[in-house]
């Protein structure tokens, strides 16, 4: 394939056990089939792959991925894919963040960076445009992740390439293979989890640091900028441009807190709504935001400086600390600044250390566990001792630090059914009270982590505003009247076609949130990709390429030994009890709240789901047809072997 | 005559305004060869657009011994190339460092106003940098400070 803009033009493979760098054509790989991005990562992490592998061995293959809108004007397109196997869910799935540094990965000439093996001794990567080399980490290994980012801003000189150098990091609880440790990309974002710190660890890799300079060309400047044009005029006249980038996604949380969408009590009871908007609503954001922070190409930014009292954040967004540490603790906004930070800078996942902490705290107050062996409490306190504890392996944190399966295996199997996990994950979102893409989507993606963020976030979009926006995605109407047929929008079938959207975004290397996709349509996607790189592409291909990363990510998933229908879709039972919500009790509804849903029903929804994707009802996992219709026919032997 | 002003409070960072710079006058999306350049200050929460402010009395005409520097009829001060002998004076004198050098070139590139049609001020959708008449944004300033006291006198 002859590509003429878009892309950096080579892939970046690296050996760390054998020191060995080498490059790749990105010609040999791309085409209308195969874009970039989330796609290109499974299509070279499956050739490569070898299923059963230890996530911590250096068999274990980590592939980053830009997308061919990366590094170009359009609007929000600085989004970075990272794909491996994750060791805290046991399974092959994509992580990604925004930053500076999937742009600066670009600049310097690189669709995509594979890495493999271990280093001896504890090293980083760093990349300046051309140059690629295994440097010795021992200046900061054992360091934070704000303090080695620093040092690395500082010898990199940051300051002066502040819009094309990047740097991937990971802090100690990633040094310390903590199972659910991620990674901080230019402090700002974060990347990771399931536990890619640890991989990272694993590999004695400290950080990449990335720093280009050769920007990037498009095949037709003309057309790429008259679709951009027209997309910052859109941005331009946003009603909302000013409020989002004042509060960024919390501009949703009294929507969320008024529906009960906030949970605590290990997912028994939703968050009293009033309390969620005094202690942590818009005004008490204010308070503290000092300036706004964005990615590079982001016109309605969503994360911000904040001074917290002394406590500096500049670390994602409000949103990651009030919900599992100020809600669920139902703490002060100082306290769960404190605890947010110490997270960060250990880089540890603060929604995953708060679900594990809220299981103990249940199972504590059952008196399920010896009081001797571990107590934990709703006290800020308690957790800041025990994320230290998790961190350097203390005591009890040496068990907490593996897992949901060490845990089990220490405090007793039988504890599992308090766990309120999808994969290993726990939730963000809730089919109890919302039965949204978001909450559905827990049980079918990779790493049981929200499903996909859209519209349906927030409760209430009409039926017309969802048909409207599923064509803008370029969703076929024979799918939409499949989605609509039983006059109750059935949110299984829903769910398989935003899945599809978001991932053809990862694809382009297009941001998923609301705020930067409502002002593309599918069509200019295409039109864009087309201008960018000369190959040309129709909206339908474009989205395909997302169903084809979606199936690829299940074959890589089936080869792992996930081979059963109800292996793959796993949920916690919790859902099926009554959530409780200022004195009411929440159930299993549809999203527009007409009907009730059984258990029974509910996992029909799930046959539904597989039906939708051409996917087999005893494996969950795509029939010969389905990969023969996404051109996928060479890897249909990973399914019959 | 309108003039190019640069608002680093409004600055969200996003650098739009390098991209379409490289992009018209090298015609490829580089902020290392952008005539505007953001700095992007992640943790402590600034973004500070910088480029030539194309002085009235400009030092970098000045210093150059071969008279390569002028001002065009937008108010641009512009580099005439065939002339540039490549010595870097202007660059050193600049005081807010608006003038670039191509290292791949081999030559000092700058701000030429796109000939009285900038575009990072065009694309700029929040405001950081217009392109607009001087009396428009001293009345603005004026407003602003009106409405700080007022602000303050009703607290």
């Amino acid at each position: 394939m002859v590509v003429k803009g878009g892309y950096g033009g080579s892939i970046l493979h690296i050996n760390l056990s054998e020191n060995r760098i080498s490059k790749i054509s990105t010609d040999t790989v791309v085409s209308s089939k195969f874009v970039g991005g989330h796609v290109v990562n499974l299509k070279l992490f499956i050739e490569r792959f070898k299923p059963g592998v230890d996530p911590f061995s250096g068999d274990n293959i980590v592939v980053l991925g830009t997308g061919p809108l990366t590094g170009t004007i359009a609007p929000c397109s600085t989004k970075l894919i990272v794909t491996t196997k994750l060791p805290h869910t046991g399974t092959v799935a994509s992580c990604s963040s925004g930053g500076v540094f999937a742009r600066a990965m670009k600049f310097a000439g690189y669709d995509h960076i594979i890495i493999e093996g271990r280093c001896e001794k504890p090293s980083y990567i760093e990349i300046l445009d051309d140059h690629v080399e295994i440097c010795d980490a021992k200046d900061i290994w054992g360091k934070d992740i704000f303090e080695a980012t620093k040092w690395l801003w500082r010898k990199y000189h940051r300051d002066e390439y502040s819009t094309s150098c990047g740097v991937v990091c990971i802090g100690q609880a990633g040094e310390k293979l903590v199972s659910y440790s991620i990674c901080l990309v230019d402090l700002f974002a974060h990347l990771g989890k399931g536990g890619l710190g640890a991989v990272f660890g694993s590999k004695n890799l400290k950080a990449i640091i990335v720093r280009g300079t050769k920007g990037v060309r498009v095949a037709d400047s003309e057309r790429f900028m008259s679709i951009v044009r027209k997309v910052i005029e859109r941005i331009r006249n946003d009603k909302v441009r000013e409020s989002f980038t004042k509060w960024g996604i919390l501009i949703g949380w009294e929507y969320w807190a008024k529906s009960g969408q906030i949970y605590w009590k290990n997912y028994s009871e939703a968050y009293p709504a009033e309390k969620a908007i005094n202690k942590f609503g818009v005004e008490v954001h204010d308070k503290y935001k000092i300036g706004t922070v964005g990615c590079p190409s982001c016109l309605e930014p969503c994360k911000a400086y904040f001074n917290f009292n002394g406590i500096e954040l500049y670390c994602s967004e409000y949103f990651s600390m009030i919900l599992p540490f100020g809600c669920k603790l139902d703490t002060d906004i100082i306290n769960a600044a404190k605890l947010f930070h110490k997270a960060n800078a250990y880089g540890i996942d603060s929604f995953e250390v708060s679900g594990i902490l809220e299981f103990l705290i249940e199972v504590c107050e059952r008196e399920l566990v010896d009081k001797e062996k571990v107590f934990v409490d709703r006290n800020p306190e308690t957790w800041s001792r025990l994320i230290d504890d998790i961190v350097n392996r203390r005591g009890i944190g040496e068990v907490l630090a593996d897992g949901w399966s060490r845990i089990f295996d220490y405090f007793g199997k039988d504890l599992k059914k308090y766990a309120v996990v999808y994969k290993g994950t726990s939730p963000v979102f809730d089919v109890r009270t919302l039965l949204s893409a978001e909450a559905f989507g827990h049980i079918t993606n990779p790493r049981g982590w929200e499903g996909p963020v859209q519209i349906t976030v927030i409760p209430g979009r009409s039926v017309d505003t969802i048909k409207r926006f599923l064509v803008r995605i370029g969703c076929p109407d024979d799918a939409i009247d499949r989605i609509f047929r039983d006059g109750v929008m059935n949110t299984a079938r829903y769910t398989k076609w935003v899945e599809d959207y978001l991932y053809m975004l990862n694809c382009l290397g297009i941001c998923r949130r609301e705020s930067s996709t409502r002002f593309y349509t599918t069509d200019e996607l295409a039109i864009l990709y087309t201008a960018a790189t000369g190959i040309e592409i129709t909206s339908r291909e474009l989205l395909m390429n997302g169903e084809r990363a979606w199936n690829l990510e299940r074959i890589c998933n089936f080869m792992e030994g996930y081979r059963d229908f109800n292996q793959w879709f796993q949920y916690p039972e919790r859902i099926f009890e009554p959530l409780i919500f200022e004195g009411k009790k929440l159930e299993i509804m549809d999203y527009h709240k007409r009907r009730r849903y059984s258990k029974d029903e509910f996992i029909r929804l799930l046959f539904d789901y597989c039906d939708e994707r051409g996917w087999n009802l005893d494996t969950g996992a795509p029939t010969k047809e389905t990969l023969s219709k996404l051109g996928l026919d060479e890897y249909l032997r990973f399914l019959e072997g | 005559m309108k003039i190019l002003i640069l608002n680093p409070d409004r600055c969200i960072g996003c650098g739009t305004c390098e991209m379409v710079c490289s992009l018209t006058n090298e015609g490829i999306f580089n902020p290392t060869l952008s005539r505007i350049n953001v700095f992007r200050y992640s943790d402590r929460g600034i973004n500070f657009p910088i480029t030539c402010l194309h002085c009235d009395d400009p030092l970098c005409s000045k210093i150059c011994p071969v008279d390569a520097i002028s001002k065009d009829e937008h108010g641009a001060v512009i580099v005439d190339q065939s002339r540039c002998v490549g010595c870097k004076a202007c660059m050193m004198i600049c005081p807010f460092g608006a003038i670039i050098f191509d290292i791949y070139r081999g030559e000092v590139i700058k701000c030429n106003l796109c000939s009285g049609e900038p575009k990072c001020a065009q694309t700029c959708v929040w405001d950081a940098i217009e392109w607009i008449e001087p009396t428009l944004e001293v009345a603005r300033k004026r407003r602003e400070v009106i409405e700080k006291i007022l602000h303050y006198s009703s607290t």
